[in-house]
């Protein structure tokens, strides 16, 4: 509960001083480039694993990713890496 | 690459557990893929064994399917210790000898020859195998232009496994120009017969007694507008006083070289010398020459080679004369010696004493001579 209103303060705080999302309130930062790739940064853990569907744990909640021959070209604490054809980005 | 790649394929469980419980140890993976019920994943070597306890959280069972990289490459010559030790050892002998001077060169010399250089240079540590590390170059130049009186400068570059040296020698003195202000001194003691002043102005005249070094005729010319410099020339001849002796013993011990020869070849290498002889003393008067046959490439000359240095005896032959031989040697001796002083002077007059004594026959000749004892030397002005 503690967890939830502290991030609920900083956003409140982004929005109110105009400061970009994710500074204060450890929110995932996601790239996409193109529909070939993904930057996950404040990936915190895998959830599933195929090759059709990668979900994946955030600050926000989970994330998933469709799409075909997907492969997790690079996990390690900091980021993560998807790439392949990605057809949707849902946040469940 | 150097540290070595290994592809694994983690097969049951939860792979997905899998992977967080790698992240979470810290342990990068990458190129992961899905295939079937198969994760196929990248991590390095040396992180394969920390991976171990993750998949057994995971309840995954890991295989190595593809190994890249040095380590794996050199594991097959892992029991080839020969290999190893050999490759070592080129290395240590590559490292040793190109930190050594393979060739020294000489260069600037005319009149001293390279050997006469080499000679001094060799005990100061500038020699074919020497290190140049140990070379403490400016009490080497000191000690080296001590010894090598004809060199005014010297130095010593390393290039690489070459050592040149550089050396100036003294030049030799100019003669004086026509042009230039000179004094005619005397080179010996004597008395003045006859003064021709060319130029400049006589300070002697006939009869006058003179002695080494005196001004005969003077650059310096008084003038009305002062002293005038000029190169003073001229001819000065003088009766001087000459004195050969010749002594001839009844006994003399004559040195002659003897048909003996001892040759003792040795093996160098970068300055270690190896004898190719069994050691034995040898005793004897006799002269050394050393020659050296080094291997070449290219035309130059290699630290390694034979060396063969040969030991030339000498004889002493005792020659005894009696008292005429030994009178007659002596007046052939005279006779010879005054032949070559006539080829300088006109001897006038002539007083030989011949003086027997234990050993054997002295012979004393006094010359009356008349000679040119004039010499050109430069004047040199102090200001005041």
């Amino acid at each position: 509960m503690k967890r939830e209103k502290r991030a609920d303060i900083a956003k409140k705080v982004e929005n109110t001083l105009d400061i970009p999302v994710g500074v204060l309130s450890r929110a995932a930062r996601m790239e996409v480039s193109g529909n070939r790739q993904v930057l996950i940064e404040g990936c915190r853990g895998i959830v599933r694993y195929d090759e059709d569907q990668i979900e994946v744990r955030t600050a926000d909640g989970t994330v998933r990713f469709t799409g075909r021959e997907m492969c997790m070209t690079s996990l390690n604490p900091a980021c993560a890496v998807i790439t392949g054809r990605l057809l949707s980005v849902e946040f469940l | 690459m150097l540290a070595g790649t290994v592809r694994i394929e983690c097969e049951g469980g939860f792979p997905e557990r899998f992977l967080n419980e790698a992240a979470k140890r810290d342990i990068a993976l990458w190129d992961i893929s899905r295939h079937e019920i198969s994760l196929f994943c990248r991590c390095k070597a040396a992180d394969y064994r920390a991976l171990r306890p993750a998949a057994r959280a995971a309840s995954v069972r890991m295989r190595v399917k593809e190994r890249h990289g040095l380590p794996f490459l050199l594991k097959p010559f892992r029991l080839r210790w020969g290999l190893v030790v050999g490759m070592l050892l080129f290395v240590l002998i590559l490292q040793l000898l190109a930190s050594r001077v393979w060739i020294v060169r000489v260069e600037g010399n005319e009149r001293v020859t390279d050997e006469e250089i080499r000679e001094v240079l060799e005990p100061l540590g500038v020699y074919e195998g020497a290190s140049p590390q140990k070379i403490d170059l400016p009490q080497l130049q000191l000690t080296a232009l001590e010894q090598l009186s004809d060199v005014v400068w010297l130095t010593v570059n390393f290039e690489g496994s070459t050592a040149t040296v550089e050396v100036r020698e003294r030049k030799e003195a100019q003669p004086i120009a026509p042009d230039e202000p000179s004094n005619v001194v005397a080179t010996r003691d004597g008395v003045v017969v006859r003064i021709d002043a060319v130029s400049g102005q006589a300070m002697v005249k006939e009869g006058d007694a003179v002695t080494e070094g005196t001004l005969l005729i003077s650059g310096v010319m008084d003038s009305k507008v002062g002293p005038l410099l000029k190169h003073a020339q001229g001819i000065v001849t003088a009766r001087t006083t000459r004195t050969l002796t010749v002594t001839v013993p009844f006994e003399e011990q004559i040195p002659s070289p003897s048909p003996r020869t001892i040759s003792r070849p040795c093996f160098y290498f970068l300055g270690v010398r190896v004898p190719l002889y069994a050691s034995a003393e040898v005793e004897g008067e006799y002269t050394q020459k050393t020659e050296k046959f080094p291997l070449t490439a290219h035309g130059k000359a290699l630290p390694v080679g034979v060396e063969v240095t040969r030991l030339m005896f000498e004889e002493t032959v005792i020659c005894t004369r009696n008292e005429t031989q030994a009178l007659s040697e002596a007046r052939e001796r005279l006779v010879k010696a005054v032949e070559e002083l006539r080829g300088d002077v006109t001897v006038e007059t002539e007083t030989v004493n011949e003086q027997k004594t234990d050993e054997g026959w002295v012979i004393t000749g006094t010359y009356t001579c008349l000679e040119e004892i004039g010499q050109t030397r430069a004047l040199t002005l102090q200001e005041k």
